[in-house]
Protein backbone atom coordinates (compact mmCIF):
# COMPACT_ATOMS: atom_id res chain seq x y z
CA UNK A 1 0.00 0.00 0.00
CA UNK A 2 2.93 2.56 1.03
CA UNK A 3 4.92 1.25 -2.27
CA UNK A 4 1.64 2.25 -4.37
CA UNK A 5 1.16 5.64 -2.32
CA UNK A 6 4.94 5.88 -3.05
CA UNK A 7 4.36 4.91 -6.85
CA UNK A 8 1.58 7.59 -7.78
CA UNK A 9 3.35 10.59 -5.42
CA UNK A 10 6.69 9.84 -7.87
CA UNK A 11 4.35 9.47 -11.00
CA UNK A 12 2.76 12.79 -10.18
CA UNK A 13 6.02 14.96 -9.46
CA UNK A 14 7.21 13.77 -12.54
CA UNK A 15 4.14 14.96 -14.51
CA UNK A 16 4.07 18.31 -12.67
CA UNK A 17 7.78 18.44 -13.45
CA UNK A 18 7.13 18.15 -17.07
CA UNK A 19 4.21 19.94 -17.51
CA UNK A 20 6.63 22.73 -15.74
CA UNK A 21 9.57 22.88 -17.64
CA UNK A 22 7.17 22.25 -21.07
CA UNK A 23 5.75 25.79 -19.67
CA UNK A 24 8.65 27.34 -19.08
CA UNK A 25 10.20 26.79 -22.48
CA UNK A 26 7.09 27.89 -24.82
CA UNK A 27 6.29 31.17 -22.99
CA UNK A 28 7.30 34.56 -25.21
CA UNK A 29 7.11 37.63 -23.04
CA UNK A 30 6.71 41.16 -24.17
CA UNK A 31 7.23 43.61 -20.87
CA UNK A 32 7.13 47.06 -23.17
CA UNK A 33 4.48 46.36 -25.72
CA UNK A 34 3.14 48.90 -27.94
CA UNK A 35 -0.77 49.56 -28.50
CA UNK A 36 -1.96 52.84 -29.72
CA UNK A 37 -5.29 53.53 -30.31
CA UNK A 38 -6.93 56.62 -32.28
CA UNK A 39 -10.37 57.72 -32.90
CA UNK A 40 -9.67 61.31 -34.95
CA UNK A 41 -11.77 62.89 -37.46
CA UNK A 42 -10.71 65.06 -40.55
CA UNK A 43 -10.57 68.58 -39.51
CA UNK A 44 -10.64 68.33 -35.92
CA UNK A 45 -8.25 67.81 -33.23
CA UNK A 46 -5.96 64.11 -33.22
CA UNK A 47 -7.66 61.95 -30.38
CA UNK A 48 -4.52 59.22 -30.23
CA UNK A 49 -3.06 57.61 -27.25
CA UNK A 50 -0.39 55.34 -26.98
CA UNK A 51 1.67 53.48 -24.51
CA UNK A 52 4.91 51.68 -24.78
CA UNK A 53 4.65 49.32 -21.55
CA UNK A 54 1.72 47.14 -21.82
CA UNK A 55 2.73 43.30 -21.11
CA UNK A 56 2.13 40.38 -23.36
CA UNK A 57 2.33 36.86 -23.16
CA UNK A 58 2.46 34.47 -25.74
CA UNK A 59 2.55 30.15 -24.94
CA UNK A 60 3.61 28.92 -28.54
CA UNK A 61 2.82 25.41 -26.28
CA UNK A 62 -1.16 25.88 -26.76
CA UNK A 63 -0.95 29.27 -29.11
CA UNK A 64 -2.43 31.11 -26.90
CA UNK A 65 -1.84 34.66 -26.11
CA UNK A 66 -3.11 36.88 -23.03
CA UNK A 67 -2.24 41.11 -23.00
CA UNK A 68 -2.80 43.38 -20.46
CA UNK A 69 -2.63 47.58 -20.51
CA UNK A 70 -3.37 49.58 -17.67
CA UNK A 71 -5.11 52.41 -18.76
CA UNK A 72 -3.28 55.39 -17.35
CA UNK A 73 -0.28 53.98 -19.03
CA UNK A 74 -1.77 55.55 -22.34
CA UNK A 75 -0.56 58.91 -23.31
CA UNK A 76 -2.24 61.79 -25.36
CA UNK A 77 -0.58 64.76 -26.79
CA UNK A 78 -2.93 66.63 -25.31
CA UNK A 79 -3.17 66.75 -21.50
CA UNK A 80 -7.01 67.75 -20.86
CA UNK A 81 -8.02 64.83 -23.24
CA UNK A 82 -5.75 62.43 -21.13
CA UNK A 83 -7.25 63.94 -17.99
CA UNK A 84 -11.12 63.63 -19.73
CA UNK A 85 -10.02 59.99 -20.83
CA UNK A 86 -9.12 58.98 -17.59
CA UNK A 87 -11.74 60.28 -15.31
CA UNK A 88 -15.63 60.68 -18.27
CA UNK A 89 -15.06 57.95 -20.44
CA UNK A 90 -13.04 55.27 -19.73
CA UNK A 91 -13.30 55.73 -15.77
CA UNK A 92 -9.45 54.41 -15.17
CA UNK A 93 -10.13 54.99 -11.35
CA UNK A 94 -12.56 52.27 -11.00
CA UNK A 95 -11.71 50.17 -14.12
CA UNK A 96 -7.70 50.29 -14.43
CA UNK A 97 -7.12 47.58 -17.14
CA UNK A 98 -7.64 46.87 -20.27
CA UNK A 99 -7.36 43.10 -21.46
CA UNK A 100 -7.33 40.35 -24.23
CA UNK A 101 -6.99 37.25 -23.68
CA UNK A 102 -7.34 34.78 -27.39
CA UNK A 103 -5.69 32.24 -29.27
CA UNK A 104 -4.07 31.94 -32.54
CA UNK A 105 -5.41 29.95 -34.89
CA UNK A 106 -3.67 27.16 -36.82
CA UNK A 107 -0.42 28.82 -36.10
CA UNK A 108 2.50 26.78 -35.70
CA UNK A 109 5.56 28.68 -34.08
CA UNK A 110 8.35 26.27 -35.44
CA UNK A 111 7.56 26.99 -38.50
CA UNK A 112 7.61 30.69 -38.37
CA UNK A 113 10.07 32.79 -40.41
CA UNK A 114 11.61 36.00 -41.06
CA UNK A 115 9.26 37.30 -43.81
CA UNK A 116 5.93 37.50 -42.11
CA UNK A 117 2.76 35.35 -42.40
CA UNK A 118 -1.10 36.37 -41.27
CA UNK A 119 -2.19 34.84 -38.97
CA UNK A 120 -6.05 34.63 -37.46
CA UNK A 121 -6.45 35.29 -33.99
CA UNK A 122 -9.65 35.07 -31.67
CA UNK A 123 -11.15 36.47 -28.35
CA UNK A 124 -12.06 38.94 -26.10
CA UNK A 125 -11.03 42.17 -24.83
CA UNK A 126 -12.12 43.17 -21.79
CA UNK A 127 -12.53 47.14 -20.77
CA UNK A 128 -14.56 49.83 -18.65
CA UNK A 129 -16.14 46.12 -16.92
CA UNK A 130 -17.02 45.00 -20.33
CA UNK A 131 -16.43 42.11 -22.70
CA UNK A 132 -16.18 41.89 -26.50
CA UNK A 133 -15.31 39.13 -28.77
CA UNK A 134 -12.72 40.18 -31.21
CA UNK A 135 -11.58 38.74 -33.91
CA UNK A 136 -8.45 40.09 -36.36
CA UNK A 137 -5.18 39.43 -38.88
CA UNK A 138 -1.69 39.46 -37.09
CA UNK A 139 1.39 40.13 -38.44
CA UNK A 140 3.71 37.68 -37.37
CA UNK A 141 7.38 37.33 -37.90
CA UNK A 142 10.81 36.48 -36.35
CA UNK A 143 13.37 38.67 -35.60
CA UNK A 144 16.63 37.78 -33.61
CA UNK A 145 15.24 35.11 -31.88
CA UNK A 146 11.78 37.01 -30.56
CA UNK A 147 8.33 37.28 -32.23
CA UNK A 148 7.15 39.87 -33.79
CA UNK A 149 3.31 40.16 -33.69
CA UNK A 150 1.72 43.36 -35.60
CA UNK A 151 -1.81 44.29 -36.39
CA UNK A 152 -5.20 46.18 -35.53
CA UNK A 153 -8.58 45.92 -35.03
CA UNK A 154 -11.35 48.04 -34.60
CA UNK A 155 -14.23 48.73 -31.92
CA UNK A 156 -16.68 51.03 -31.09
CA UNK A 157 -17.02 52.91 -27.32
CA UNK A 158 -20.60 51.70 -27.38
CA UNK A 159 -19.31 47.85 -27.15
CA UNK A 160 -17.71 48.86 -23.82
CA UNK A 161 -20.57 50.82 -22.55
CA UNK A 162 -18.73 54.18 -22.68
CA UNK A 163 -20.90 57.26 -23.80
CA UNK A 164 -19.30 60.19 -25.71
CA UNK A 165 -21.18 63.54 -24.67
CA UNK A 166 -23.41 65.18 -28.02
CA UNK A 167 -20.68 68.15 -27.36
CA UNK A 168 -18.32 66.43 -28.63
CA UNK A 169 -19.36 63.34 -30.82
CA UNK A 170 -18.83 64.67 -34.09
CA UNK A 171 -15.21 65.20 -32.75
CA UNK A 172 -14.25 61.52 -31.63
CA UNK A 173 -14.99 59.07 -34.49
CA UNK A 174 -17.49 56.35 -34.21
CA UNK A 175 -14.69 53.69 -34.84
CA UNK A 176 -11.78 53.66 -32.71
CA UNK A 177 -8.82 51.82 -34.51
CA UNK A 178 -6.63 49.92 -31.99
CA UNK A 179 -2.91 49.09 -33.22
CA UNK A 180 -0.68 46.39 -31.51
CA UNK A 181 3.12 46.04 -31.94
CA UNK A 182 4.30 43.36 -29.40
CA UNK A 183 8.03 42.30 -29.47
CA UNK A 184 8.01 38.48 -27.76
CA UNK A 185 11.09 37.47 -26.27
CA UNK A 186 11.75 33.59 -25.20
CA UNK A 187 11.52 33.16 -21.06
CA UNK B 1 -18.45 112.58 -27.50
CA UNK B 2 -20.70 109.56 -28.72
CA UNK B 3 -17.89 108.43 -31.64
CA UNK B 4 -15.37 108.40 -28.39
CA UNK B 5 -17.76 106.19 -26.30
CA UNK B 6 -18.32 104.03 -29.28
CA UNK B 7 -14.73 102.90 -29.71
CA UNK B 8 -14.41 102.60 -25.40
CA UNK B 9 -17.20 99.83 -25.91
CA UNK B 10 -15.76 98.49 -29.09
CA UNK B 11 -11.86 98.47 -27.62
CA UNK B 12 -13.05 96.79 -23.81
CA UNK B 13 -15.26 94.32 -26.35
CA UNK B 14 -12.59 93.02 -27.74
CA UNK B 15 -10.32 92.68 -24.94
CA UNK B 16 -12.85 90.75 -23.53
CA UNK B 17 -12.53 88.85 -25.89
CA UNK B 18 -8.87 88.16 -26.28
CA UNK B 19 -8.95 87.07 -22.53
CA UNK B 20 -11.58 84.76 -22.97
CA UNK B 21 -9.81 83.17 -26.04
CA UNK B 22 -6.60 83.49 -23.69
CA UNK B 23 -8.19 81.92 -20.92
CA UNK B 24 -9.51 78.81 -23.19
CA UNK B 25 -6.83 77.74 -24.99
CA UNK B 26 -4.82 77.80 -21.64
CA UNK B 27 -7.27 75.53 -20.25
CA UNK B 28 -7.46 73.54 -23.48
CA UNK B 29 -3.75 73.25 -24.02
CA UNK B 30 -2.48 73.01 -20.18
CA UNK B 31 0.70 71.52 -19.64
CA UNK B 32 1.18 67.47 -18.95
CA UNK B 33 2.19 67.20 -15.64
CA UNK B 34 5.45 67.63 -14.53
CA UNK B 35 6.82 64.87 -12.68
CA UNK B 36 10.37 66.60 -11.44
CA UNK B 37 8.72 69.56 -9.63
CA UNK B 38 5.47 67.46 -8.35
CA UNK B 39 6.01 66.38 -4.73
CA UNK B 40 6.00 63.02 -3.59
CA UNK B 41 2.85 61.57 -2.00
CA UNK B 42 4.96 58.20 -0.94
CA UNK B 43 8.24 56.95 -0.50
CA UNK B 44 8.97 53.60 0.12
CA UNK B 45 10.81 49.91 -0.55
CA UNK B 46 10.35 48.24 -4.19
CA UNK B 47 8.95 45.34 -2.23
CA UNK B 48 6.57 47.83 -0.19
CA UNK B 49 4.99 49.08 -3.18
CA UNK B 50 4.18 45.47 -4.76
CA UNK B 51 3.18 44.21 -1.30
CA UNK B 52 0.08 47.23 -1.21
CA UNK B 53 -0.60 46.10 -4.69
CA UNK B 54 -0.63 42.48 -4.22
CA UNK B 55 -2.40 42.57 -1.20
CA UNK B 56 -4.79 45.50 -1.65
CA UNK B 57 -6.57 44.42 1.78
CA UNK B 58 -2.92 45.65 3.70
CA UNK B 59 -3.98 49.45 2.34
CA UNK B 60 -6.55 50.85 1.25
CA UNK B 61 -4.46 53.86 -0.01
CA UNK B 62 -4.47 54.13 -3.86
CA UNK B 63 -0.88 54.85 -5.21
CA UNK B 64 -2.12 54.83 -9.28
CA UNK B 65 -1.54 57.85 -11.03
CA UNK B 66 0.32 59.48 -7.68
CA UNK B 67 4.18 60.67 -7.74
CA UNK B 68 6.29 58.36 -5.87
CA UNK B 69 9.89 57.58 -4.76
CA UNK B 70 10.91 54.04 -4.86
CA UNK B 71 14.28 52.44 -3.97
CA UNK B 72 15.56 49.04 -4.42
CA UNK B 73 18.18 47.20 -6.52
CA UNK B 74 18.00 46.66 -9.94
CA UNK B 75 17.72 43.17 -11.19
CA UNK B 76 17.26 43.83 -15.04
CA UNK B 77 17.76 46.28 -17.28
CA UNK B 78 16.30 46.22 -20.89
CA UNK B 79 16.61 48.37 -24.50
CA UNK B 80 16.71 51.79 -24.16
CA UNK B 81 14.92 53.05 -20.95
CA UNK B 82 13.88 50.14 -18.44
CA UNK B 83 14.95 48.84 -15.60
CA UNK B 84 13.14 46.19 -13.10
CA UNK B 85 14.15 46.74 -9.09
CA UNK B 86 13.76 43.62 -6.61
CA UNK B 87 12.22 42.12 -10.13
CA UNK B 88 8.96 43.84 -8.48
CA UNK B 89 8.56 46.91 -10.24
CA UNK B 90 9.18 47.89 -13.70
CA UNK B 91 10.51 51.84 -14.18
CA UNK B 92 10.02 53.35 -17.79
CA UNK B 93 12.66 56.70 -17.63
CA UNK B 94 11.33 59.48 -19.51
CA UNK B 95 12.97 59.23 -22.73
CA UNK B 96 16.06 61.45 -21.69
CA UNK B 97 17.36 59.18 -19.57
CA UNK B 98 19.70 56.66 -20.80
CA UNK B 99 19.74 52.94 -19.24
CA UNK B 100 22.40 50.92 -20.96
CA UNK B 101 26.26 51.34 -19.98
CA UNK B 102 24.79 53.90 -16.92
CA UNK B 103 23.00 51.73 -14.86
CA UNK B 104 24.33 48.31 -13.27
CA UNK B 105 22.87 45.34 -12.36
CA UNK B 106 22.43 44.58 -8.31
CA UNK B 107 23.31 48.68 -7.62
CA UNK B 108 21.11 50.65 -5.46
CA UNK B 109 19.37 52.73 -6.76
CA UNK B 110 16.22 55.34 -5.88
CA UNK B 111 13.73 56.80 -8.72
CA UNK B 112 11.15 59.25 -8.66
CA UNK B 113 7.81 58.71 -11.15
CA UNK B 114 4.32 58.46 -11.98
CA UNK B 115 2.57 55.44 -10.85
CA UNK B 116 0.75 53.33 -13.52
CA UNK B 117 -1.05 50.92 -11.19
CA UNK B 118 -0.42 47.06 -11.01
CA UNK B 119 0.01 44.83 -13.38
CA UNK B 120 -1.15 40.89 -12.68
CA UNK B 121 -0.20 39.06 -15.59
CA UNK B 122 3.18 39.68 -14.15
CA UNK B 123 2.89 40.85 -11.02
CA UNK B 124 4.71 43.77 -11.08
CA UNK B 125 4.33 47.32 -10.14
CA UNK B 126 4.70 49.74 -13.62
CA UNK B 127 5.86 53.44 -12.95
CA UNK B 128 6.42 55.89 -15.62
CA UNK B 129 8.10 59.20 -17.00
CA UNK B 130 10.79 58.30 -14.20
CA UNK B 131 13.46 60.60 -12.78
CA UNK B 132 16.61 59.07 -11.40
CA UNK B 133 17.77 60.14 -7.80
CA UNK B 134 20.09 58.63 -6.46
CA UNK B 135 22.23 55.59 -8.16
CA UNK B 136 25.24 54.02 -5.89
Amino acid sequence: MKNLKNTLFLVFAISMLGCYSVNAQSKYIDKKAKIVFEASEKLFEEVKAQTESATAIFDSETNQIASLALVKGFRFKNSLMQEHFNENYIESDTYPKATFKGKLIDFDASELSESPSQVSVDGKMKLHGKEKDIRTDLSIYKKDGSIVMEGGFKVKPEDFDISIPKIVRNKIAKEVLVHINFNLIKK
Amino acid sequence: MKAKKRIAIVLSGILLVVVFAFLALNYMYKPHRNIAEESVASSLSAIEIHEKFANPNISLENLADKIVEVNGSITEIEQTHTIFIDNKVQVDFDTLQQVKGVFDNGSNITIKGRCVGFDDLLEIVKIDQAILIKNQ
